[in-house]
């Protein structure tokens, strides 16, 4: 089908035929009013109060013990958990000795182009991000596979301690708008609505549980 | 359903006398409105405003380098670029999309855009299912309705009456809690999900530079809408472009903020393309409908600067006059303050004559927008064209006549004279009905703040 | 200081003793005051109407009342506006928003916008808004037992931006006890002619402003603006609530008698 770009670029150049080119003047300074400092406890402090906000929670370790406890505390035999390979890569016996108790399937079981049905039955996921911010809560993901975290209940996101950075002034950068792929995704705690009189509801088509934990490798 | 707004005055006085509508309106506004305050707390609102009215101004004056070079990036990205100037384009051209993939189900997140174009009776006019997933316009496309507001479309519904209408439509038990109604939808949307082949979205901001289409939503039916199809379709409006990815520092801290008072939503997803080499899902097709509409004819005039407008729906929470009548009684899928510009404006100052008026011109939609539009500046402007459009002979002979009292002192003082005769005899209710009917008038006083001045003057 | 009174056409012919409290309450805090007689209105009615031509016509008028007044004949001296030391003061945030804020939008083709903008746009104030920036509030003593609530009106409040200039002028009055009113920052629901026009909605606003100042508890409802006040009085005696509704410059001149 023919598009009208060409019609629409004429309206466009008539109606702004007496119009200079307008520059806006960026300021790059942060409109926080009280600024965060850079180490990590203090971003760490931040990060995990502004998602405990919002219905999520956070730990801090040198391994991945604590998350896979509280993913043990919350799942039964018969849960089936997805866990992506980067997780595995990170702590080989962690997740092997999860899959003695529970029901573990990888992301590099998944072939391309996977039948979604497949998915829906994972009622966790545990997945890796790129970053942290601390200023909202917010976590960074960029993985192959987008609809194992999107169908979850339950949502387990491992986060080297480096990638958790102060505000989204860092995030909306170079670095990352140079991302690869179909797209750059941000969770910022329990999927929500509040379309019923106005009561918070979570878990409305997404994860009801966030659970982040930063660790030190 | 089309365009009602040539009806406001019935629209809204049947609106208004519905008594729980009121309340409903007012409970979920005024909480709206402390939660947006309390949000902005911690950060320079000014600055941020500043900034992104300058931003949008840069990419408004710009607009066709702009939209020529998102085009290009999104081309790079393997989307599809689709321009259409009217709605009639828009919709056949998703219709094609849909045909060509034998699509039978589609999963449609929020889009104001699609609710202009009425995108989704267009659809289901050819048999193919669309299916509203966000959970406010899942509910008022079940009970047949338009949504109400531009952000929580079903803010004019109660909890006991959505408990009524999935117990009639879903066969659900008739409990009016919001949890069991939330996951009765999450229930059913989740087999369409599983089972949709096309996704539609709208696009909060489409990026020049990068191509990117940025999705801000709260209950993840957008990711999933974009994520779990095989054709993903954007449906947005050409005034939506920003020029840099940077310029989201800026747009992400305002969004959120304004809309539902969150510092940032549940869910962000800023779409590049169909799914990559080494990705596993995602659509294999990603179309980006753009959409004129009537936004290009605002160009050059002085309501250029209404199409910065984010649609994040702060001017309506603020807006005395919306909490009284609600959505619905504007008569067009752009109600409240901001709607009362952009119906006349892009769908023709003759369709929405009365929408300018309907303000108290108390101006909390300008100070409250975080693009910086003056709101009730435009409102009043557009009053001038409608009184230029639309001749009323009363009107003009009433303004003539005031006009011609305040230029002569004397006789502006001889009808003032007279009016307070005629009102301490009581004479002026009959002609001041508009005011009479729920209100008395003032005490007329014997004589003018003037002639006691003369008289003090003297002695 | 010499201020040039301005006074409201609906204020000078329906509300006069807000004009008589407004000069007295100038004379109280030292100002010399001159009424320039040959002012009518400032054009708002005609301007929020959509009928910009006669609302421009009506501003000149207004704005000419001013800068060319030369004095009355009873006057000894010729009292020439001079826009370098005088100020023109009214008794509405309205009103004065029309001169300053409105105006420049409504003459910006007019050979002389330049100049009305500077020598007049820019001396209009509005009364507290004078009384606290121009000549400090600590001029102003008054005493008065009574309970007070305050409506800011839209104008006031957000073209002028004057917000705590009026609790700073109440909150000095001696005896008096002032009440915040819930929900401050809404529309009473007045809004000139969207009065008449769409009165259901007009008066469903005022409902809501009234309920909320019986929560305060307060005898009266102050404001600077009339037009607000003459709206909620009218809703109020209709429907049977008893409440008194007074404008800032009356209770002020109240306090000082």
């Amino acid at each position: 089908m023919e598009d009208d770009r060409e019609k629409i670029f004429g309206a466009i150049r008539k109606g702004l035929r007496e119009q200079s080119r307008i520059v806006a003047q960026r300021n790059p300074r942060s409109p926080l009013l009280s600024p965060m400092s850079a180490d990590f406890d203090s971003k760490f402090s931040r990060f995990s109060s502004e998602l405990a906000r919002v219905g999520g929670e956070t730990f801090v370790s040198n391994d991945l013990k604590p998350l896979l406890d509280s993913v043990l505390n919350r799942t039964h035999a018969e849960s089936n958990i997805f866990v992506y390979d980067e997780i595995k890569e990170i702590s080989p016996t962690g997740i092997s000795s999860l899959a003695e108790s529970r029901r573990v399937a990888y992301s590099s079981d998944l072939s391309v182009g996977y039948d979604k049905r497949e998915v829906a039955v994972f009622d966790s996921v545990i997945a890796p991000c790129v970053a942290c911010i601390a200023e909202t809560g917010t976590i960074v993901f960029h993985t192959e596979a987008r609809l194992p975290a999107a169908l979850c209940t339950r949502l387990f996101v491992v986060a080297p301690a480096k990638s958790l950075v102060a505000t989204l002034d860092e995030i909306f950068q170079e670095k990352f708008s140079s991302f690869q792929g179909s797209n750059l995704f941000f969770i910022t705690g329990p999927s929500r609505t509040a379309d019923i009189e106005k009561e918070l509801v979570t878990g409305v088509h997404g994860p009801k549980e966030v659970l982040v934990l930063f660790y030190r490798a | 359903m089309g365009l009602q707004s040539r009806n406001f005055k019935e629209l809204y006085k049947k609106q208004i006398r519905k008594p729980t509508l009121r309340t409903n309106l007012s409970k979920a506004t005024l909480q709206a409105v402390d939660s947006r305050s309390q949000s902005f707390e911690s950060i320079d609102f000014d600055f941020l405003q500043n900034q992104a009215k300058a931003i949008k101004e840069e990419t408004i004056s710009s607009l066709n380098e702009y939209l020529s070079q998102y085009q290009d990036a999104a081309e790079h990205n393997r989307c599809k670029v689709f321009f259409a100037q009217s709605a009639e384009k828009a919709r056949a051209y998703v219709l094609d999309v849909a045909r060509s993939h034998n699509v039978h189900t589609i999963v449609k997140s929020k889009s104001m855009v699609t609710e202009e174009l009425d995108l989704v009776p267009f659809l289901e006019n050819y048999g193919i299912e669309a299916i509203e997933t966000d959970l406010g316009e899942y509910i008022v496309q079940l009970a047949g309705e338009k949504p109400s507001h531009i952000t929580t479309p079903a803010i004019h519904k109660s909890r006991k009456e959505i408990a009524e209408l999935f117990h009639d439509k879903l066969g659900s038990a008739l409990n009016p809690d919001p949890p069991f109604l939330t996951a009765e939808a999450r229930r059913v949307l989740r087999n369409k999900f599983l089972s949709a082949e096309m996704g539609i979205s709208g696009a909060n901001f489409l990026i020049a530079e990068t191509g990117d289409a940025v999705i801000v939503e709260n209950e993840g039916n957008a990711r999933l809408s974009t994520s779990a199809v095989k054709v993903h379709v954007i449906v947005t409006g050409i005034e939506k472009i920003i020029p840099k990815f940077n310029d989201l520092r800026i747009f992400m801290r305002v969004l959120g903020r304004s809309s539902t008072g969150q510092k940032m939503t549940s869910y962000v997803s800023l779409i590049r393309g169909p799914r990559s080499a080494f990705e596993k899902d995602g659509p294999e097709e990603v179309h980006v409908v753009l959409v004129d509409n009537g936004r290009s004819s605002l160009l050059g005039t002085q309501h250029q600067e209404v199409l910065h407008c984010i649609r994040c729906g702060a001017c309506l929470n603020v807006c005395p006059v919306y909490r009284n009548i609600g959505g619905h009684a504007y008569g067009s899928v752009y109600p409240g303050p901001i709607g009362s510009l952009v119906t006349p404006l892009y769908f023709g100052k003759d369709n929405a004559p009365d929408l300018p008026f309907a303000s108290s011109l108390c101006g909390n939609c300008t100070e409250v927008c975080p693009v910086g539009i003056r709101i009730h500046h435009h409102l009043l402007s557009l009053r001038r064209d409608v009184v230029r459009l639309k001749k009323s002979r009363l009107q003009d002979f009433v303004f003539r006549s005031y006009r011609k009292a305040m230029l002569r002192p004397g006789r502006y003082e001889l009808i003032g004279r007279l009016g307070g005769v005629l009102g301490r005899a009581g004479l002026l209710k009959a002609v001041t009905k508009g005011w009479t009917r729920d209100r008395e008038l003032p005490d007329f006083p014997v004589k003018s703040f003037r002639s006691i001045y003369k008289t003090g003057k003297k002695s | 200081m010499r201020v040039f009174l301005f006074v409201p056409c609906f204020v000078d012919q329906i509300f006069p003793n807000v004009a008589v409290s407004t000069l007295k309450v100038l004379e109280h805090v030292g100002c010399e005051v001159i009424f320039p007689e040959k002012q009518t209105c400032c054009g708002q009615p005609a301007y929020n109407s959509g009928y910009f031509d006669e609302a421009r016509l009506v501003a000149m008028h207004e704005v000419n009342a001013f800068l060319d007044y030369r004095g009355t004949s009873s006057e000894k001296s010729i009292a020439r506006f001079d826009s370098e030391r005088d100020y023109i003061v009214g008794p509405s945030g309205s009103c004065t928003a029309m001169m300053r804020n409105f105006y420049p939008e409504l003459l910006k083709d007019d050979p002389r916008y330049e100049e009305i903008s500077r020598k007049f746009s820019s001396r209009a104030f509005e009364l507290t808004e004078f009384i606290s920036k121009i000549i400090g509030v600590d001029r102003f003593k008054g005493k008065l037992n009574i309970t007070v609530s305050y409506h800011d009106s839209c104008h006031s409040l957000r073209e002028l931006k004057v917000k705590q200039e009026p609790r700073n002028i109440l909150t000095r009055i001696e005896g008096l006890k002032f009440v915040e009113l819930p929900y401050t920052e809404v529309c009473c629901g007045f809004g000139g002619t969207f009065s008449v026009k769409f009165p259901d909605i007009s008066v469903a606003m005022a409902e809501e402003k009234l309920k909320n100042f019986r929560v305060t508890g307060a005898e009266v409802l102050v404001s600077a603006d009339t037009s607000c006040l003459m709206h909620l009085d009218g809703w109020a005696r209709r429907n049977g609530t008893k409440a008194r509704f007074a404008h800032i410059a009356e209770i002020m001149a109240e306090s000082i008698s």
